[in-house]
């Protein structure tokens, strides 16, 4: 590793427990922007009235199934929940945050900093809204609900994991890297280059 | 740039539409996830004689805390990222080949630490655990491949280095 990797590396993995600390104390707040965000996207999505409730980083979704689209059949309505920790999907903010101080030269990139949040944020909620589509429609598919009821979406399998897979698991962090990469380009490549003078 | 942004992009959803296959979850993914439980049951059992193997948990056999490796706690997702944004860069077939051997190696070995490290910390302390298992250690994997990319770029040729990034 060179010296310039190992001190961004070490930069990085000293401002980490500072973002993450700081990410953590302000997770309501998160969860309140993000259920703000998400209300008139789902009210103009879901054929149904989806309340929402926030405690702590967890937003827990109502969704009220009529029986008798359910396998059983009958009167009335089923009430299910789904929760999402919005932790999960933010969880990239503090290592951008890491990575842009850790590359930081000249002046404090303001601009590259909120722009890159912003970014993220909209991830955020974009990854938010697909986990919770996905975690309906398998909620209905265990009830035997046929799914189409819902936005006229089908099940399937794979999509379902394949969703979980890229938006809960892999981009949170991932888009960390991706964003930062984006918003400096120089560094990077400085970083990457055999010719960058070794400090 | 825009080139290779385009064709990582395509890459990455390539590999994980394939890697979300039922078929490859059951006979590639799940396998490796099985054999990592087994790997890192074995490692800790060397300075641990309380530490049991029982399908993908991994046990304390006195207390009964376990903990359960599962697809997502494998590494492959990381292993993924770091070998599209390999494949998507300008270079020679072998050096894709090496950088991708060595790179997935590196991550799996962090990913080793990442399981034996939440099994303790988990055993000391619930809440902990989780913080560490969701939020943290995707970020450190991810930061490991990030490393590892950045080191192989660095030891390309520098005509390579020329068609690259910047």
């Amino acid at each position: 590793m060179t010296p310039k990797i190992s001190r961004f590396l070490l930069k990085t993995l000293a401002w980490l427990p500072v973002f993450y600390l700081l990410w953590y104390l302000t997770r309501e707040s998160q969860a309140m922007l993000m259920a703000a965000a998400l209300k008139p996207l789902i009210g103009l999505t879901f054929p149904v009235d989806v309340p929402s409730l926030e405690r702590g980083s967890v937003l827990t979704y109502g969704i009220e199934v009529p029986a008798r689209l359910t396998a059983q059949g009958g009167e009335g309505s089923f009430l299910g929940t789904i929760t999402l920790d919005v932790l999960i999907y933010s969880c990239g903010i503090p290592l951008f945050m890491a990575m842009m101080l850790s590359s930081l030269e000249y002046r404090w990139p303001w601009r590259s900093l909120l722009g890159g949040v912003a970014w993220l944020l909209l991830f955020e909620a974009a990854a938010l809204y697909v986990s919770l589509c996905y975690n309906t429609l398998n909620m209905l598919h265990t009830l035997g609900v046929d799914t189409h009821w819902l936005m006229g979406l089908p099940w399937n399998a794979h999509l379902s994991l394949f969703a979980q897979t890229t938006f809960a698991l892999v981009f949170p962090s991932a888009l960390a890297v991706i964003v930062w990469a984006a918003f400096n380009p120089a560094y990077f490549s400085r970083l990457a280059s055999p010719h960058a003078k070794r400090v | 740039m825009k080139r290779y942004a385009w064709t990582y992009f395509i890459l990455l959803g390539i590999l994980f539409a394939v890697e979300t296959l039922p078929s490859i979850q059951v006979f590639t993914v799940g396998a490796w996830t099985q054999f990592l439980a087994d790997l890192s049951g074995n490692l800790m059992h060397i300075f641990d004689s309380r530490v049991v193997v029982e399908g993908s948990n991994l046990k304390n056999r006195e207390t009964g805390f376990a903990v359960s490796i599962k697809a997502g706690c494998n590494g492959v997702e990381a292993a993924i990222i770091l070998a599209a944004a390999i494949l998507a860069y300008p270079s020679g077939w072998a050096k894709k080949g090496l950088g991708m051997v060595l790179g997935v190696l590196a991550i799996q070995c962090l990913n080793l630490l990442r399981i034996i490290s939440l099994y303790y910390l988990g055993e000391w302390n619930q809440a902990l655990l989780n913080v560490a298992h969701l939020y943290v250690w995707p970020g450190l994997i991810i930061l490991d491949a990030l490393i590892i990319f950045l080191v192989w770029l660095h030891w390309q040729k520098p005509a390579d280095s020329s068609a690259g990034l910047a």
